[in-house]
């Protein structure tokens, strides 16, 4: 479980290091943004509960829902 | 200032990395004689093995050389053209699908260079179901491209709502600019709380001109499955549609077209109107180069992609560009200022 949890942590810092700079500005609409969001809620509530929050996080990052500032409770 | 759809790159960079991660495609060799044939005519490969690779060189030598007339070889996806060769032995390469006939005088003898159908990588499955779902396309408009465009067309369709609400809020963001530029000032140094207080103010104002992961993470699997059917697809071979010669490869004028597009809609992105574009472009372009990146980075990476990904492409971005302009010319939306 610690194991899966720590490589999904890699794999999303691996994402905001080399892979979203690309985009050159940000795509979301929230403030932690959504990897920061999940590492932290990961790092929080585990790999169940943290992962749901960050699904439900990303679900909700869309032009329908005001997003804006949104930090891991 | 905010640029919204940077998706593509990520997306391609995917692409990129599962194509890394996936096999080259692997060729048989299927050699049938005619059922009733009971004679000595026969066709030997050599180096004779379980595949081939793409390229791979082999060599044919028909028995008994007396008897042997010709080799016929066709194309498939090229109906027309069929060469004829009279060497025996005859080298050939095995670069696509394609059918050998071996005319004997008294028998034909099929070899038929087969790609394998494992397309390999563990998107495999999103390719095939891509593949049907062009196949049925294509039932109805007998063209891979216009099925490709009819594709794009329903994917943006779907995602209406999302671009359309997306793209007005952009033009709201033209009239909070100076508070953004405010807070530039106060926070310049941090950059998190920059953040943290532009969404704030975003959320004050109820606009928000980022597209938001979810349309990312939703468009991300069709280009993979895009990807991953076209490529080395077997009845994609030959198939030209308008300027493009084969829908399978590597077409450059496309990969430049959709360079440009893809310039014209980050420069748009950042409230530059059409009209800044045309009266001087010098000076757009120098004040946004970084905008200018981004295209580069595609024609960089589209001129390995076939062309028929590039059209989905091009398409997609043309389709945007065009929904940016409708909504310019739209008269100005009054917002107002809530309180929470």
């Amino acid at each position: 479980m610690r194991i899966v949890l720590k490589t999904i942590i890699i794999i999303i810092e691996f994402y905001q290091k080399f892979i979203s700079p690309l985009k050159t500005k940000s795509t979301c609409r929230f403030y932690p943004s959504c990897s920061t969001y999940a590492i932290q809620s990961l790092n929080k509530y585990g790999l169940l509960k943290g992962g749901a929050k960050a699904i439900k996080r990303i679900l909700s990052c869309h032009p329908f829902h005001p997003g804006g500032y949104d930090p891991v409770e | 200032m905010f640029r919204n759809k940077r998706l593509s790159l990520v997306l391609i960079l995917v692409v990129i990395i599962l194509a890394g991660c996936s096999t080259n495609p692997e060729y048989k060799l299927n050699i049938s004689k005619a059922d009733d044939y009971t004679g000595e005519s026969k066709v030997v490969v050599e180096p004779h093995q379980q595949g081939y690779a793409q390229g791979d060189k082999i060599t044919l030598t028909a028995y008994p050389k007396d008897q042997f007339k010709s080799w016929h070889v066709n194309n498939m996806g090229d109906e027309e053209k069929q060469d004829v060769y009279s060497e025996n032995p005859k080298e050939f390469i095995v670069d696509n699908s394609k059918e050998v006939i071996a005319t004997f005088s008294d028998t034909t003898i099929d070899v038929q260079f087969k790609k394998g159908t494992s397309s390999g990588g563990m998107f495999g499955w999103l390719g095939d179901l891509m593949q049907n779902l062009l196949g049925t396309i294509y039932d109805y408009t007998k063209s891979y491209g216009l099925s490709i465009i009819i594709l794009t067309l329903a994917v943006k369709l779907i995602l209406y709502p999302l671009t359309h609400k997306q793209t007005s809020s952009m033009k709201k963001m033209q009239q909070i600019q100076p508070e953004i530029e405010k807070l530039k000032e106060k926070y310049g140094d941090n950059q998190q709380k920059f953040q943290e207080e532009t969404m704030k103010l975003y959320q004050k104002h109820k606009i928000n001109p980022l597209s938001g992961c979810l349309p990312m993470v939703v468009q991300m699997p069709i280009l993979i499955a895009l990807f991953q059917a076209l490529r080395g697809w077997e009845d994609l071979a030959g198939k030209s549609f308008l300027i493009i010669p084969d829908l399978s490869q590597g077409y450059m004028p496309l990969v430049l077209l959709t360079g440009v597009i893809t310039a014209v809609q980050s420069l748009l992105t950042q409230n530059i109107s059409f009209d800044d574009l045309k009266s001087n472009p010098q000076k757009v372009i120098a004040d946004n180069k970084m905008a200018l990146f981004m295209p580069l980075f595609i024609i960089f990476i589209g001129a390995s992609l076939p062309a028929g990904v590039l059209l989905y492409w091009f398409i997609s971005n043309l389709i945007m560009v065009i929904q940016q302009y409708l909504i310019s010319k739209e008269p100005d939306v009054e917002f107002k200022e809530e309180s929470n």
